[in-house]
């Protein structure tokens, strides 16, 4: 099972969009993995809307939530950041599902 | 111009100096915003006249260091005198104010006023571990709330405001009230002109203060070309309007202030750039949502 210690391999680099899209190719990279990547937030906290929206959120855009949350596994996060992760997920989630639903234009 | 600014040319050194009002704080950013495109228009040298300056509030402190920077930048001589009033010169020394109209950086671990160039969580870790360790009933998860807003304003100074000096940023936390104030500023290209840039939603054809509108309160409103966003300002709103604070956005030729469910728009004039302050109580109670479930 792949594992992704987001203290040790993000460091300082845990803020940022840009930082966010780097944990994203990080965990596409086990997406196809019989077994689900686990990122450990532990000795973290982020407190990053973007961060979060652009590595998951983007992922609940792409794929349906029981997807997401079978192929990545959480442990150790801070509960405030568990709760915004909940909300950026359940939100772009939404916004896919309405999407999906959109009639055709004209 | 307002009667408390006094633009006055010494015969001698040929200085503008300009006055401040008596209060600088948010409320008064019409005339600060003024003062700061004087003090930038100006080519010569300038002397920022504190000493009538009674009640500094950061938005006030950040903005008139924005003009410091600014005008340093580009290599023109900028001096400051500081207030008369004992309390207000306190200030003045304690946010760092003094320090740093004579070009001196903050150190890592103060919560004084601070120029910065990039995003770097490690600042806005300290920030709020001060704060956590400095402050009397204030507890990790209190502070939270101050470390998110702080990251999301930085992050989209960093993203998209194109500022030449980057941004002045002051924390500060007021005893009486349990409150605490974040002030941001850059002198980038401003919130409605990044949006209307992508031409997002025939936002093009709005006016300052509809494009800010729409940016704090519109899901998903992004001026990120086909890519996710839009979440940030209207996050910052919800955190902070939620904790009974007030959030208020200064860009280009629009202020708007967000208190509770009331919006408040004021006239103002243009500010290159976009200043935002924002002042809640970390600790006050949010009702819980119910029926919340973890996803993870």
């Amino acid at each position: 099972m792949a594992r992704i210690h987001i203290a040790t391999e993000y460091q300082s680099k845990r803020v940022t969009r840009s930082d966010g899209a780097e944990l994203r190719a990080a965990i596409e990279k086990y997406w196809a993995d019989a077994e689900p990547v686990v990122l450990d937030f532990s000795g973290v906290r982020i407190a990053s809307v973007s961060f979060f929206d652009e590595s998951l959120g983007r992922l609940a855009l792409l794929h349906p939530v029981e997807e997401l949350t079978t192929r990545v596994k959480v442990e150790n996060i801070d509960p405030a950041d568990r709760r915004l992760l909940d909300d950026i997920v359940r939100s772009r989630s939404r916004e896919r599902t309405e999407s999906d639903s959109a009639p055709f234009p004209g | 111009m307002d009667v408390d600014f006094r633009r006055a040319n010494d015969d001698h050194a040929c200085v503008l100096r300009l006055t401040l009002p008596a209060r600088a704080t948010v409320g008064e950013s019409f005339q600060l915003i003024e003062l700061c495109n004087e003090a930038e228009r100006e080519v010569g040298e300038v002397e920022v006249d504190c000493s009538r300056t009674k009640v500094f509030g950061p938005f006030g402190v950040a903005l008139i260091a924005s003009v410091f920077s600014t005008r340093r930048k580009s290599g023109r001589p900028t001096g400051l005198t500081p207030p008369l009033d004992p309390d207000a010169s306190a200030f003045a020394e304690e946010v760092g104010l003094t320090k740093f109209a004579v070009g001196h950086r903050a150190g890592l671990r103060t919560l004084e006023l601070r120029e910065m160039t990039a995003l770097d969580a490690v600042y806005t870790d300290s920030v709020t571990s001060m704060l956590t360790h400095g402050v009397p009933g204030m507890t990790s998860e209190n502070s939270y709330t101050i470390q998110l807003c702080l990251n999301e304003l930085l992050q989209n100074v960093f993203e998209w405001s194109e500022s030449p000096i980057g941004c002045i940023v002051l924390a500060r936390w007021y005893k009486k009230s349990r409150s605490v104030r974040l002030a941001v500023v850059d002198r980038g290209i401003g919130i409605p002109a990044a949006l209307r840039r992508e031409r997002v939603r025939a936002l093009h054809r709005q006016s300052d203060a509809d494009v800010i509108e729409a940016a704090v309160t519109t899901p998903r409103l992004t001026s990120r070309a086909n890519q996710v966003g839009g979440l940030g300002l209207k996050t910052i709103r919800e955190t902070v309007c939620s904790r009974r604070g007030r959030l208020t956005v200064v860009s280009l030729a629009a202020k708007l202030s967000w208190s509770g469910d009331r919006l408040s728009r004021f006239k103002s004039p243009p500010l290159r750039g976009t200043a935002i302050e924002i002042d809640f109580r970390p600790d006050a109670e949010v009702p819980d949502e119910p029926g919340y479930t973890p996803l993870f």
